[in-house]
């Protein structure tokens, strides 16, 4: 953990690098097709063509026939192009989800109930989200709030714990995530970044009884634009 | 200096996923034994003699030369008089020991215990990004630094406990082919201690009986 927080600040240190050796073309502070200046709250107007924005993501299952428990543990890449440098915004994202849940001793049968095995299990489902997105941005002053939607293709492993064995599954399903976000903008190139999406994704599994998986994604982050 | 910028995004993406698929805590699973059972759903317990045949032999499969390969009274004890005490309940009330009662066709039930008790070596390694030397530069990030990687050698027995029911009347009129009518694996990690393994058996086989509610005279 401790190296990648060095390989994250040593990435941070070259974007800082590069806004100070490719921002210098910038002529004007009001863009013409800026929205008119409200003083109270407008501090300049964000006029960069792309963004990459860096998540923690937490995920509260709403599909929960295989198991219940939310992901703590997931994190999200957007990257953003800003159409013109205006207000909608076309772009990709992956994320990651880990959710586990323990389920305590019961018996598991087959459908004639010939068969039947009873153990305690650790059920795990891993998911990676890859989306193409676009986003409407409101309005683009020191808070950006904005709509986004995404459609794409989840990958997901899940898997069954039991003593020292597990057995799993893996599957594609297509994938569909609505979005709204705000944005806090620190300066020109640097700002935090908050989101909710609805991920709903048609990932199958026949062995573990799952038709769908669907979860509400909240993530908080980072952003840098160049 | 864009495309050095999208490279390096690339590379922390990259290292954030390869961290970030992490492997559940299993610590809460228990060392119980895993019980699995399976039944011809043609058998009907309820016409068989109440007598059957338990040996107190159990024969043991292991790939350990030091083992011994099978276990009689009084080792086998424990788990005889579980499985005997379980008959009892459903019903099945004589035990036999004696093979010529098979013979006799004075039995219908013939029960065989078997152990299988398998050693697991194998090798895990430590290191940068699990093991794999070369998957970074050798120069050090900062004062992480790098070290070659370490390798330790594991050891662990697994075992199952097979019991297995046949309708041996069956098997000695038709072509001396057995039909199993129920079996039940128990299946699991081994404690270093006999008694801990022994305690799990008996426990397993309890479970075994009450997940099989039509073994019923």
């Amino acid at each position: 953990m401790k190296n990648i927080f060095i390989l994250m600040l040593l990435g941070m240190g070259h974007f800082i690098q590069a806004q100070t050796t490719t921002k210098t073309d910038v002529t004007t502070p009001w863009p013409e097709n800026a929205p008119s200046p409200d003083r109270e709250i407008y501090t300049y107007s964000s006029t960069a063509d792309d963004q990459f924005v860096f998540n923690w993501e937490m995920a509260i299952t709403t599909s929960d026939n295989f198991l219940g428990e939310n992901s703590y543990r997931g994190g999200r890449f957007d990257y953003k192009h800003f159409l013109d440098g205006g207000n909608i915004a076309v772009g990709a994202s992956l994320g990651w989800n880990s959710y586990s849940e323990y389920f305590g001793p019961q018996l598991y049968e087959n459908a004639d109930q010939s068969s039947a095995v009873y153990t305690d299990m650790v059920r795990h489902i891993y998911t990676l989200p890859i989306a193409v997105n676009a986003y409407y941005f409101f309005f683009k002053r020191n808070i950006k709030p904005y709509v986004g939607l995404g459609i794409g293709t989840q990958y997901s492993e899940q898997k069954s714990y039991f003593n020292i064995y597990a057995i799993s599954d893996s599957n594609w399903g297509f994938l569909v995530k609505p979005e709204i976000g705000l944005q806090y903008e620190i300066n020109q190139a640097f700002g935090l970044a908050t989101y909710a999406t609805f991920n709903y994704a048609t990932n199958k599994s026949e062995e573990f009884n799952i038709d769908q998986l669907a979860s509400i994604n909240i993530g908080a982050g980072l952003y840098w634009e160049w | 200096m864009k495309k050095t910028i999208q490279l390096l995004g690339l590379i922390l993406a990259l290292a954030v996923l390869n961290s970030c698929y992490d492997s559940p805590d299993t610590g809460e699973l228990s060392n119980e034994l895993v019980v699995a059972t399976d039944v011809d759903l043609e058998a009907d317990f309820s016409t068989y003699d109440t007598k059957y045949y338990l040996s107190d032999t159990i024969y043991i499969v292991t790939n350990s030369l030091l083992d011994d390969d099978y276990i009689t009274s009084p080792d086998s004890d424990e788990i005889i008089s579980e499985i005997e005490n379980n008959m009892a309940d459903r019903g099945f009330t004589q035990r036999s020991e004696d093979p010529n009662d098979i013979i006799n066709n004075l039995v219908n039930i013939a029960i065989a215990t078997n152990i299988v008790r398998i050693t697991n070596t194998g090798q895990t390694c430590y290191g940068w990004w699990g093991g794999y030397p070369g998957y970074w530069p050798p120069w050090g990030w900062g004062g992480g630094g790098y070290y070659y990687p370490y390798c330790s050698i594991y050891n662990y027995d697994t075992g199952s406990l097979i019991v297995e029911m046949a309708n041996i009347q069956q098997a000695l009129t038709e072509d001396n082919k057995t039909n199993i009518i129920w079996t039940n694996v128990n299946f699991g990690i081994l404690n270093s201690n006999d008694n801990v393994n022994i305690g799990r058996a008996t426990r397993s086989i309890d479970q075994a009986f009450a997940q099989s509610p039509y073994i019923q005279k």
